[in-house]
């Protein structure tokens, strides 16, 4: 199986509330590291948020987007511009 | 490690998301609401826009706080120069230097930064190579290993100090020694600082016999001995 194909196969069959459980969670760990640093402005928070943190809050951002393009690819789009009436034909 | 506490009024407004991004997540992951639109845009709030205001006020707070002494002394091996900056009695160069109201909470990045263009992503790197050092090294000095073993890694510019010391005053030129100098100490010929007449910036880092006393370091300065700098 390709990336591509394992990509497409995960979007298709993930669950979106358990990646956004996944995404809360790093989201959280993300948040306590970035405010640790906010207090405590040694060299290891400090650090630590600009590394780790940040790292984990594009993660978990990164699978909140992931959600949104699994609805999207679900999505049934209706065209905004109603089909033309069909035009009478000439008497 | 040591806990170094400077909240701004930015922090305040990080905490404040950061608060309530955890609010919106936390509430998620125990009611664990229907992700339609609605909820889509409220979880784009807790975990895409707020935590990004957080990450962003962190790295303009986070980048601001490694300028501070602080930041340079929570590291135990900065411990015996912070405790010369900060002694009022110190006649040291950087203790002279960080009691200036400009600059005096930062000394140690105002003297040490590289002034040239890249100069700020420039100082960051070397830091970078002393949390590396630290981390496999450095921590496991005491404090005779430190004054032993760690030195500054290339002679310290003229440039630096002549950041503030433009060498075009009138009363920085009206000293002889200046005036004569002039060009090698544009140069970097002849060092302002160590073996130039100023003598070492931490003095008590430095072998005995290399150091100046505070007479001395007067004497080269005002020519004038026994008033005190």
């Amino acid at each position: 199986m390709s990336p591509k194909e394992r990509w497409l196969h995960f979007i298709d069959n993930a669950s979106r509330s358990k990646l956004m459980v996944y995404a809360c969670v790093l989201g959280l760990i993300a948040l306590a590291l970035m405010s640790w640093s906010l207090f405590d402005q040694g060299w290891i928070p400090i650090m630590a948020a600009m590394s780790v943190g940040q790292g984990i809050g594009t993660l978990s951002f990164a699978l909140f987007l992931v959600i949104v393009f699994i609805d999207l690819r679900q999505a049934e789009f209706r065209p905004s511009i109603p089909p033309e009436r069909p035009k009478r034909s000439d008497d | 490690m040591r806990f170094v506490m400077h909240v701004s009024p930015l922090s305040w407004i990080a905490l404040a998301c950061a608060v309530v991004a955890a609010g919106i997540m936390v509430y998620y992951l125990v009611r664990r609401p229907p992700l339609d639109a609605a909820g889509k845009t409220v979880m784009m709030l807790g975990v895409g826009v707020l935590p990004i205001m957080v990450a962003m006020i962190g790295n303009m707070e986070g980048l601001a706080a490694t300028e501070r002494q602080g930041f340079c002394g929570s590291c135990h091996t900065m411990d015996m120069w912070i405790e010369d900056a900060n002694d009022p009695e110190s006649t040291s160069l950087a203790a002279i230097h960080s009691r200036t109201h400009k600059f005096g909470g930062s000394s140690c990045y105002y003297c040490h930064k590289d002034y040239g263009m890249f100069g700020y992503a420039m100082t960051k790197l070397g830091g970078m190579g002393h949390v590396y050092m630290f981390l496999s090294e450095w921590m496991f000095y005491d404090r005779d290993e430190v004054i032993e073993k760690i030195h500054i890694a290339r002679p310290f510019k003229n440039e630096n100090c002549m950041q503030c010391h433009s060498t075009t005053g009138a009363i920085w030129s009206g000293t002889a020694d200046h005036a004569g100098l002039l060009e090698d100490l544009r140069s970097g010929e002849t060092s302002c600082v160590s073996a130039g007449c100023h003598g070492y910036a931490h003095p008590f880092s430095k072998p005995e016999d290399e150091t100046p006393s505070n007479e001395e370091v007067h004497t080269a300065v005002h020519g004038n001995p026994g008033e005190g700098i």
